[in-house]
């Protein structure tokens, strides 16, 4: 019998004092054998060609911040697999669902992902295949019939104090497929391009937080600020759920902010994003991605503002030379901020260099393109 | 800012950091006039400011270390001119040295100075250690041999319009363009960067003036292992 899973929700953890994550280390996931990533700063701005390896440095920092397994079948969506998948049974069917997070496919290897911040804070995840598949036989309580439930792989984060929480995922049983453990490490977000407009409703859990406490009000002067042609920002329900709406001097009336633009529903999502994760990261793939080109430095001086008035890292990848030099006024002020982390892959071996702020400034200000 | 340069690829195992285009030029078909060993040779990107182009020398310092085969290479030369005063502009250089990232300058032209995980780097001022002038200086003389009857045109030109108030190096540079536009005569008008290029030979690099810039260059790998 095939399960249905709607995949939902960012992940979000307990705050606590978490300054940044300075290096990285990846063994065993996806495309990465063995990596060290030294040399992170507030804002990092990941270039790369095609299939190099950026995006998979995003899900190996999400995957390590913690949340939940979850987080592994969420990476499908991002991938372009949908929001819907089917699993039945037997073992070739649910290790189909994550036999592309292992290096070279081989899921007898450990996949191990550390994140090492700022004070000696750090946080790991060890990802792998149970040695004993078959763990259960409860009954059915619908018709009392004994049911398999199979715990096909393992999670053992660990936190700064070295505190170990396991969890797994299990599929078979009375519910299908089940996540076991919902641990907090480090605040996380993830935008991927098509996310924001998946999950509507949580930006405006974001937004409405924040207006709870009296906060919203830096986060809609910059939109403002940016986006004049927009006049206030409110949540509101539409068709039953909280959506953020915008007053637009051309309307009589509130709309949902994606209505308007797409590029302001964006810069409104990162910037809620990044306050409601204080001391925390926020992941962008393809940052340019909705913004018009005269927008782009202005933007880029905002997040980077807020990033550092909340604590918050931030790591975006590019592939817009446009988008790169458009940073050149917030580099040449704050470079001691900024890194350029550029992947590589030759003769099928990828790679990750990482420069500093400086280095950045200097490609672009001498005419460079850092993303070669 | 330039869209010629998309990114820093070093072909070879020495490098030169020069002022401009012009210097480019001129090293480019010094090495293949006199067959000397092949350097990757750049100039900064941004215009020229009045100081000078070593403006832009942190940043393409800096910007090196990002660039394929940076960790092969044995050397960097840093050229400069030394104008009306080698101990001014050589210090203007190693000020920008040391804002670049991870360098430390010498204390001299021509001292090799290591710093870890860079390659060894040498400070050459034209039109030599310690002499007052430029490129265009050494580019002078050789023209002037070549063509002593424009030499003379140019002198009387010179007398003529009383340059004698300007800088050295502004007479000097003053000079090669009368000279240079008075015998091209298919573009009276060219730079250094193409007087290499053109069927009359404006500038021979086989100069003696030449010799202290292309012995150095020809025993570049020897100097750095033996400094």
């Amino acid at each position: 019998m095939p399960h249905v899973l709607g995949i939902q929700g960012l992940a979000t953890v307990l705050e606590r004092d978490y300054l940044m994550i300075e290096s990285l280390s990846v063994k065993n996931f996806r495309c990465y054998g063995s990596l060290e990533v030294h040399g992170l700063k507030r804002v990092n701005v990941i270039v790369g060609r095609n299939a190099s390896g950026k995006t998979t440095l995003l899900e190996s920092i999400f995957l390590a911040a913690g949340g939940s397994p979850e987080i592994a079948l969420r990476f499908r969506l991002w991938r372009g697999m949908g929001q819907v998948f089917q699993i039945s049974g037997d073992r070739r069917s649910f290790e189909s669902l994550w036999k592309d997070l292992f290096f070279s496919l081989d899921q007898t290897k450990r996949i191990s992902l550390l994140i090492v911040g700022s004070e000696e804070n750090t946080a790991s995840l060890e990802i792998s295949y149970s040695s004993q598949t078959v763990l259960a036989v409860p009954l059915d309580s619908s018709t009392g019939e004994p049911q398999l439930a199979v715990y096909p792989l393992d999670f053992e984060w660990k936190d700064c104090t070295g505190k170990v929480t396991k969890g797994r995922i299990k599929i078979g049983g009375a519910r299908g497929l089940e996540m076991e453990a919902i641990i907090d490490t480090v605040k996380c977000a993830l935008f991927a391009p098509g996310w924001g407009i998946a999950a509507p409703q949580e930006h405006a859990q974001r937004f409405s937080d924040l207006s709870k406490m009296n906060q919203e009000g830096p986060v809609i002067d910059a939109v403002k600020e940016e986006f004049p042609i927009i006049k206030t920002l409110s949540v509101e329900l539409s068709g039953g759920v909280g959506v953020i709406h915008a007053s637009v001097d051309f309307l009589p009336g509130k709309v949902p902010v994606g209505v308007v633009s797409n590029g302001v529903m964006k810069f409104l999502y990162l910037l809620l994003a990044i306050t409601s994760n204080r001391k925390g990261v926020v992941l962008i793939d393809e940052i340019e991605d909705g913004f018009y080109y005269d927008r782009l430095s202005q933007i880029w001086s905002s997040l980077l503002r807020f990033c550092t008035n909340q604590e918050c890292q931030l790591f975006a990848t590019t592939h817009s030379l446009e988008c790169l030099r458009a940073i050149l006024p917030a580099v040449e002020k704050h470079q001691e901020d900024f890194s350029l982390i550029r992947t590589t892959r030759e003769d099928g071996k990828v790679g990750v260099s990482v420069f500093s702020g400086k280095a950045l400034l200097s490609l672009i200000r001498q005419g460079f393109d850092p993303r070669e | 800012m330039s869209d010629d340069h998309p990114r820093i690829r070093f072909k070879h195992p020495r490098a030169i950091l020069c002022e401009g285009e012009g210097d480019r030029s001129f090293f480019r078909h010094l090495i293949d006039d006199r067959g000397l060993p092949p350097f990757d040779i750049f100039c900064p990107g941004k215009p020229y400011t009045e100081d000078g182009a070593v403006e832009g020398y942190d940043d393409m310092l800096t910007l090196f270390i990002t660039g394929d085969g940076f960790h092969d290479l044995t050397g960097i030369i840093v050229q400069g001119d030394n104008d009306e005063r080698p101990q001014n502009k050589f210090a203007d250089i190693c000020d920008k040295i040391a804002a670049a990232e991870g360098y430390t300058p010498p204390n001299q032209p021509l001292e090799v100075v290591r710093n870890n995980g860079r390659p060894p780097l040498v400070v050459m001022m034209f039109p030599w250690v310690g002499e007052p002038g430029a490129l265009e200086t050494l580019c002078l003389r050789s023209a002037e041999d070549a063509h002593p009857q424009i030499k003379d045109c140019v002198e009387a030109h010179v007398r003529c319009v009383d340059v004698s108030e300007w800088d050295l190096v502004k007479q000097h540079k003053m000079r090669l363009r009368c000279m240079i536009t008075s015998i091209c005569r298919s573009d009276p008008y060219t730079s250094l960067v193409h007087a290499w290029s053109r069927s009359v030979e404006l500038i021979p690099l086989n100069h003696a003036c030449f010799n202290r810039v292309a012995e150095f260059l020809r025993s570049f790998d020897q100097y750095i292992a033996s400094h």
